[in-house]
């Protein structure tokens, strides 16, 4: 049974793209076969973040035009062998396709595929409906912030609205030190209004930064950095696993850090 | 005097001259002899009428028996087939059959004699009658999340959160069993008795009748369920115990 997921947020600048590619990576590495496909019509990107720009033949707008085959859109990987990527078209806008057209394209996929990352554009407009038609399950993606939260609450709304269930939580770019400096929302405070099951807890890392400008996902990496970790773990709970949240505040601190805390502790 | 008045309350509008029914322009509900009657807004998206619908299928905890009997008052509506049948596909998820519909639309009226239902039609240059505003209390079970507003003529009891971003405005009462933290407006058709009650008060801001109050900033919350209310034409707060304690 595949599962379709939709990576949504309603705010822009969230990180939904990030996490997806990401996600997708490590969900393929895990040897599922994924296939993510970039909703974002007229603003692409997906294909950057997974290096794959310069390959993108046919979108899914020449899919759905009956232009090409499904599988002459789809652009494989090869760094990694189980991931394929659907791009978006990047000329035309969110009015090209319709909620129906999206909902075969995924039905098609799901059939051929263990899991379908769906990365939706910010807003609830018709990007966000057309994203959303083919799911049958989301991850909701925040930063703990109140207008991401704000946001976010109104698109747990709108997914229950739409039968889609179940909704997940990621809570994304976290910095453990301002949580702790009271100068950050914890993680507590934002399952407290969005009261939805939290599947993954993602500190902020500048490596983030660092890859995607390479192009190159972060879990790919020989020595994955603590966001890549926090991924890696998210994808092992969708596979069913479970796996203990690892406290807080060891996210955000380098292998020096936690050994003088460490230290510290010894000398007290 | 127990209760501490807020700060910066003022009045924000006008009394309302006449009652209006909080319910019109939205979807709304209310039930008579004949059964329950669905009416929907005119002027409204339909995917939002839809949204609407089924969250307060969801949260609308049913007071009637059984299967019961309900009227559609589609208004100008184009309503096809595969429409009318997944709406009532829906209905009948939540005990609810659908039986009559009024419209003032030909293809309406079609597709719903096609599949058996009563048809009233009338022609779309009659005036309207207005709807009579419901006053039964409304029970809901549900988070009230960002962007939701319920808008009722009587009272809203709430079981869960009304979330920043949601709204509750009441004709009556409004009483949150969960925390407050949107927005609420009780006695909104100028009732100053009107009350708001919460376990735990965090509200972006309050209004009771024509006043409109930001709670105080800063400051801690206290553990224990508060009782909004009016007195000499300022909003004040007290815990539910001292208000009790003073008679309602």
């Amino acid at each position: 049974m595949s599962r379709t997921i939709v990576m949504t947020s309603g705010k822009g600048g969230v990180g939904k793209t990030t996490i997806t590619a990401n996600l997708g990576t490590a969900l393929a590495r895990l040897g599922r076969s994924v296939v993510v496909v970039d909703a974002d019509f007229g603003l692409r990107n997906m294909d950057l973040l997974l290096g794959l720009e310069n390959r993108v033949v046919y979108t899914a707008l020449e899919v759905i035009a009956g232009e090409c085959r499904l599988e002459q859109a789809l652009v494989k990987d090869k760094r990694t062998p189980n991931l394929s990527l659907l791009p978006a078209a990047q000329t035309r806008n969110k009015t090209a396709v319709s909620p129906d057209q999206m909902r075969q394209l995924i039905d098609k996929l799901s059939s051929s595929h263990d899991y379908v990352l769906i990365d939706c554009p910010a807003g609830i407009e018709q990007g966000f409906r057309n994203a959303i038609a083919g799911a049958n399950e989301a991850i909701i993606i925040t930063t703990p912030e109140l207008s991401a939260v704000r946001d976010a609450d109104r698109v747990v709304g709108l997914l229950e609205a739409a039968q889609i269930q179940p909704t997940q939580l990621i809570v994304n770019r976290l910095r453990p030190d301002m949580v702790a400096a009271s100068q950050m929302m914890s993680v507590e405070d934002v399952v407290e209004v969005l009261a939805i099951p939290l599947v993954g807890i993602v500190p902020e890392d500048r490596e983030v930064i660092v890859s995607t400008n390479k192009g190159e996902p972060l879990v790919l990496s020989a020595n994955p950095p603590l966001a890549a970790q926090a991924l890696q773990r998210i994808a092992r709970r969708l596979e069913g696993e479970t796996v203990e949240f690892p406290n807080v505040a060891s996210l955000g601190e380098s292998f020096w850090e936690k050994a003088k805390r460490f230290l510290n502790q010894k000398v007290i | 005097m127990t209760g501490s008045p807020i700060l910066n309350s003022e009045i924000f509008e006008p009394s309302p001259a006449a009652r209006r029914n909080l319910g019109a322009g939205s979807v709304s509900f209310r039930s008579d002899a004949h059964g329950i009657h669905l009416h929907l807004p005119a002027a409204m998206d339909w995917a939002e009428i839809w949204e609407s619908l089924i969250w307060q299928l969801r949260s609308r905890k049913p007071y009637w028996a059984g299967m019961a009997p309900l009227t559609l008052w589609s208004q100008q509506w184009e309503l096809d087939l595969p429409t009318l049948q997944a709406l009532s596909a829906l209905l009948s998820q939540h005990r609810l059959q659908l039986w009559r519909v009024q419209t003032t639309a030909r293809s309406t009226a079609i597709a719903a004699a096609t599949l058996g239902y009563s048809v009233e039609q009338s022609s779309p240059l009659e005036v309207p009658l207005p709807i009579p505003p419901d006053t039964m209390p409304l029970y809901l079970r549900s988070t009230v999340r960002s962007g939701t507003a319920v808008r009722h003529s009587g009272s809203v009891f709430l079981l869960g959160d009304l979330n920043p971003g949601g709204e509750i405005i009441a004709g009556g009462d409004i009483l949150v069993w969960g925390r407050l933290r949107g927005l609420v407006h009780a006695g909104a058709n100028g009732d100053e008795k009107a009350l708001i009650l919460a376990l735990q008060l965090d509200p972006t801001q309050l209004r009771i009748a024509d006043q409109v109050a930001r709670p105080p900033e800063g400051g801690s919350l206290p553990n224990t369920p508060e009782v909004v209310y009016l007195q000499d034409g300022v909003i004040c707060i007290a815990s539910i115990q001292d208000f009790l304690r003073r008679g309602v």
